[in-house]
């Protein structure tokens, strides 16, 4: 038994060597060399490190990502879960349709959507035109080239990915558990309250921690809608990198992205186990 | 079995699209009374408990509820307890979370939650599961527990979706009797949902049969089996042989049916015009075989095709011309010591026979 399964993963191992040989050598290789940089340039040590408590621009910069991330999630997925929760409770037809209208937007590229969000927003964008045309305000609003238009771009680029985690963990909620809430006394709001949203409560996580990793890593985005006034980690190392350089600070950053990345992902497997997700029945 | 019903369901329809999954379903539940639903698959049966229950509005019809229209109820108004195939207990709470739900709803003290929680949990002997979740239970507890929280907040009804489908046959015969306790005992009214005769013929008082969305016939055990108003009913509960004849002449109650080259006789209060057409049901225990028939106001012979042991009884077949394959059943041991039917060979003449009260007549073909 035990000989036939090391056999197993052996040739298991042996027929998977050239893909992970692949991934070895063009990701894997690269992205150490990279990282590597960060205690060897320019001088060997922990001094790239150090900045982290010293240099008040990268702190500026990691506090406004933080910030924005943060922000970005907090909105992207209770509107996700409302969008999730239609879709699983909603009319074949409103099912088709919110779908879409949820998925469609993820063929249109970051740059594409964020210019559109420029002629929407901008001094003499539509939604100022309008809310002037209307007498709601005199001068134009500052709703772009800032932290809120960042979050307005970054929350409607987040949506479909806080959807579709919260879509699949509300399909194995067992719909006859609130209709038994509902029947042993409890409002509507009760047994969402008690039942559905507890259950609902590993696709949540799910989602927030799915939308933090997306975030941490924007760059087409904040580079646009920020209008450089507003620094996001992504745009930081790449500032450091090509414009500089100073390889040994943008890898350093680079590094604390994948650690944090990794620390969520983690956290985030934990979620997907299926113990964790299921409901019974 | 007179004054309110408990309940009184009136031409409760429910469309799906072009499907109908209940039409004019019509029925009154006595206090106290445990109604059986029964059908085949499809039949309607859970529609018919999602409406009583509040879950799916009736697209035409009337639910009363001691003489109180509660058609417009939401179901958390209503408060009958239920116990769903599958028990849909909470997965996120334990045993005594679950059972202590519809007290809490109801903004029952929490010292008085907790009491009736050990009570109803001693009495489906689930004492000392408090802190388990559901996922920790066998099937047998978790319908226990399921049960417990049906009946934990005292309702007025308990609607039961075939609870004991997933059961092994022992856990089930157990529970059955522990179903039909608690009906006594607690004077609970109960709508119990199954696809099983046996279990249905065994529980209740009374039994509705579904067919096609349709109520085939409500009546107790025994007015169902002896008396079915259609074939469906007849052939549905337990087996029953059809012959399809034309009524020869009324004596006072008795029919002749001319059925292929054979007279039959048969009883039938109401007045049948001679050439009317009618089914003739026979239920196979009441055919006599062998001398025994003899005596018989029908007696028929045939060949014997086949015999079947089964333990308790001996099945045949035997073709009988002009009627075609009869089936009987007679015991395995005579009273006398012999082998009663086994005396019989296969191939071999047989008489049958049976009393003119033993068929049932159905006007329809
Ligand atoms: N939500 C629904 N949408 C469409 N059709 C439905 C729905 N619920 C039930 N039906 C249809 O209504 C009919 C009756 O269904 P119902 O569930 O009441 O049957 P049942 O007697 O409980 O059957 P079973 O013994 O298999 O549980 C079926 O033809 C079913 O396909
Ligand atoms: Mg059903």
């Amino acid at each position: 038994m035990g000989e036939t399964k090391s056999a197993a993963a052996r040739t298991g191992l042996l027929l998977a060597a050239p893909a992970l040989l692949l991934l070895l050598l063009f990701y894997l290789f690269p992205v150490g060399r990279v990282l590597s940089l960060s205690v060897l340039e320019p001088t060997p040590g922990l001094g790239n490190y150090e900045m982290l408590f010293t240099s008040s621009g990268i702190q500026a910069v990691l506090s406004a990502t933080a910030r924005i991330c943060l922000i970005t999630t907090a909105i992207a997925v209770p509107l996700g879960y409302l969008m999730a929760y239609v879709i699983t409770i909603g009319s074949r037809s409103m099912r088709t349709f919110m779908l879409y209208g949820v998925l469609l937007p993820l063929w249109v590229s970051a740059l594409v959507r964020s210019f559109v969000w420029v002629t929407l927003l901008q001094r003499r964008g539509l939604v100022n035109q309008f809310l002037q045309s209307l007498g709601v305000i005199d001068q134009p609003l500052p709703l772009i080239w800032n932290e809120f238009g960042v979050i307005v771009g970054m929350v409607h680029y987040m949506i479909p990915y806080a959807v579709l985690p919260l879509l699949a963990s509300m399909a194995a909620i067992d719909i006859r558990l609130v209709e038994a809430a509902r029947g042993m006394g409890a409002s509507r709001g009760r047994a969402f309250r008690e039942v559905f949203l507890p259950l609902s409560m590993p696709g949540i996580a799910a989602s927030a921690i799915l939308v933090l990793i997306l975030t941490f890593g924007f760059y087409t985005t904040p580079a646009i809608l920020g209008g450089g006034r507003t620094m996001m980690i992504a745009q930081y190392i790449t500032t450091q990198i090509l414009v500089l350089p100073r390889w040994g600070v943008g890898a350093m950053l680079a590094t604390v992205l994948v650690v944090v990345t990794i620390a969520l992902l983690l956290l985030l497997s934990r979620f997907f186990d299926p113990s964790h997700s299921r409901t019974e029945r | 079995m007179n004054g309110t019903p408990a309940l009184s369901a009136r031409n409760l329809t429910k469309r799906y699209g072009p499907v109908v999954a209940v039409d004019d379903f019509s029925a009154d539940i006595q206090p106290g009374e445990f109604l059986t639903l029964l059908g085949p698959s499809g039949s309607g049966k859970s529609t018919v408990l999602s409406m009583i229950a509040g879950f799916s509005a009736p697209d035409a019809g009337r639910l009363h509820l001691r003489g109180q229209d509660i058609t417009a109820w939401g179901p958390e108004k209503r408060a009958f307890g239920m116990v769903y195939q599958g028990y849909a207990l909470f997965p996120h709470m334990t045993v005594a979370q679950n059972v202590a739900f519809g007290l809490r709803m109801r903004g029952r003290p929490k010292a008085q939650i907790a009491e009736r929680v050990r009570t109803v949990l001693a009495r489906v002997r689930l004492d000392g599961f408090e802190d388990r979740l559901p996922r920790q239970l066998s099937g047998g507890q978790q319908q226990r527990v399921a049960l417990a929280r049906a009946i934990a907040f005292e309702p007025n009804l308990l609607l039961l979706d075939e609870p004991l489908s997933a059961l092994d046959r022992q856990l089930r015969s157990e529970v059955q009797r522990e179903l039909r306790e608690l009906n006594r005992d607690l004077g609970l009214t109960f709508i119990f949902v199954t696809h099983d005769q046996d279990e249905a013929m065994s529980l209740s008082d009374r039994v509705a049969v579904m067919n096609n969305g349709r109520l085939a016939q409500i009546g107790t055990p025994a007015d169902l089996y002896e008396r079915p108003a259609n074939r469906f009913i007849a052939g549905f509960l337990g087996q029953s042989n059809f012959f399809s004849g034309d009524v020869e002449e009324q004596r006072g109650d008795e029919v002749a049916v001319r059925v292929g080259g054979l007279r039959l006789l048969a009883i039938s209060p109401e007045r049948l015009q001679a050439g009317t057409e009618v089914t003739l049901t026979l239920r196979p225990e009441r055919i006599a075989v062998g001398d025994a028939a003899r005596s018989c106001a029908n007696v028929v012979e045939g060949m014997l095709r086949s015999r079947t042991y089964l333990g308790s009884s001996i099945a045949i077949e035997a073709e009988v011309e002009g009627i075609g394959l009869l089936l009987s059943t007679a015991a395995a041991w005579a009273p006398d010591g012999g082998g009663g039917a086994t005396a019989f060979g296969e191939g071999q003449p047989v008489a049958l026979g049976w009393s003119a009260h033993a068929a049932t007549l159905l006007s329809e073909r």
